[in-house]
């Protein structure tokens, strides 16, 4: 998600927080970034088993950003937005 | 190991009875000081739908959960939820929808809906990496 900054053309980078179990981390992404990539490089910031497919992102109103094909900016995720990582569906039986 | 505040299994079954009253299944986690995460000082039991063979947790009420989490400094480090008869293996829904999909995340069942004081008849599960689970009591210090 690095950017060249010195391309006008590149989107500017900002910064939010994803939540996953009460910690919170800082993620560096670009409104052009897709949910997809946003989710895989969230992910990538804990220590989480090989089931990452279960995994998704919400927002604060409780939304899943499910569209993974959308941009932030289409998600509506803007800069100092947090999102909670977490299973989509927690259940037992 | 889990280590777990003095009373906080009672008060776990408290709620697993009460919410259960031995006909359908429910779930309580256990919360740990982020700068303690080994301790178990407190639980939270969530919104919730049940039946006599499962539970799922309220979509909104998880997102306001983990929010609250991290704004009051704790972390999730085990789940205890109630199955209807003796078995307290996992089932592929347990291990497929637990709460947190990390490493060493424990997962205690309590056989017959919680009705039992037996303690030690609860199975204690810890999460690997591969994302398989192994039985293992002594990752709680009872």
């Amino acid at each position: 998600m690095a950017v060249d900054k010195g391309d006008p053309k590149t989107p500017k980078d900002f910064v939010i927080d994803v939540i996953y179990n009460g910690i919170s981390k800082k993620l560096t992404v670009t409104k052009t970034d897709t949910v997809a990539a946003t989710l895989a490089a969230a992910i990538d910031l804990f220590p989480i088993t090989e089931q990452r497919h279960l995994l998704a992102l919400f927002d604060e109103g409780g939304t899943e950003l499910a569209n993974e094909a959308q941009t932030l900016k289409d998600a509506g995720v803007k800069k100092k937005s947090r999102l909670v990582l977490r299973q989509s569906v927690v259940k037992g039986g | 190991m889990i280590s777990v505040e003095p009373g906080l299994v009672e008060r776990t079954l408290d709620e697993l009875r009460s919410c259960g009253a031995t006909k359908q299944e429910c779930v309580v986690y256990w919360l740990a000081a982020q700068s303690s995460p080994t301790h178990a000082v407190d639980l939270v039991h969530p919104l919730h739908v049940s039946a006599a063979g499962g539970y799922e947790i309220d979509s909104g009420w998880l997102t306001s959960f983990m929010i609250s989490l991290a704004e009051d400094d704790r972390t999730a480090i085990a789940q205890v939820h109630t199955h209807p008869g003796a078995s307290t293996e996992h089932s592929a829904t347990d291990d497929r929808f637990a709460l947190i999909p990390s490493p060493g995340y424990v997962s205690v069942v309590v056989p017959w809906f919680g009705a039992d004081d037996e303690v030690a008849a609860w199975r204690v599960h810890v999460l690997q990496r591969d994302g398989s689970w192994i039985v293992d009591r002594s990752a709680i210090s009872w």
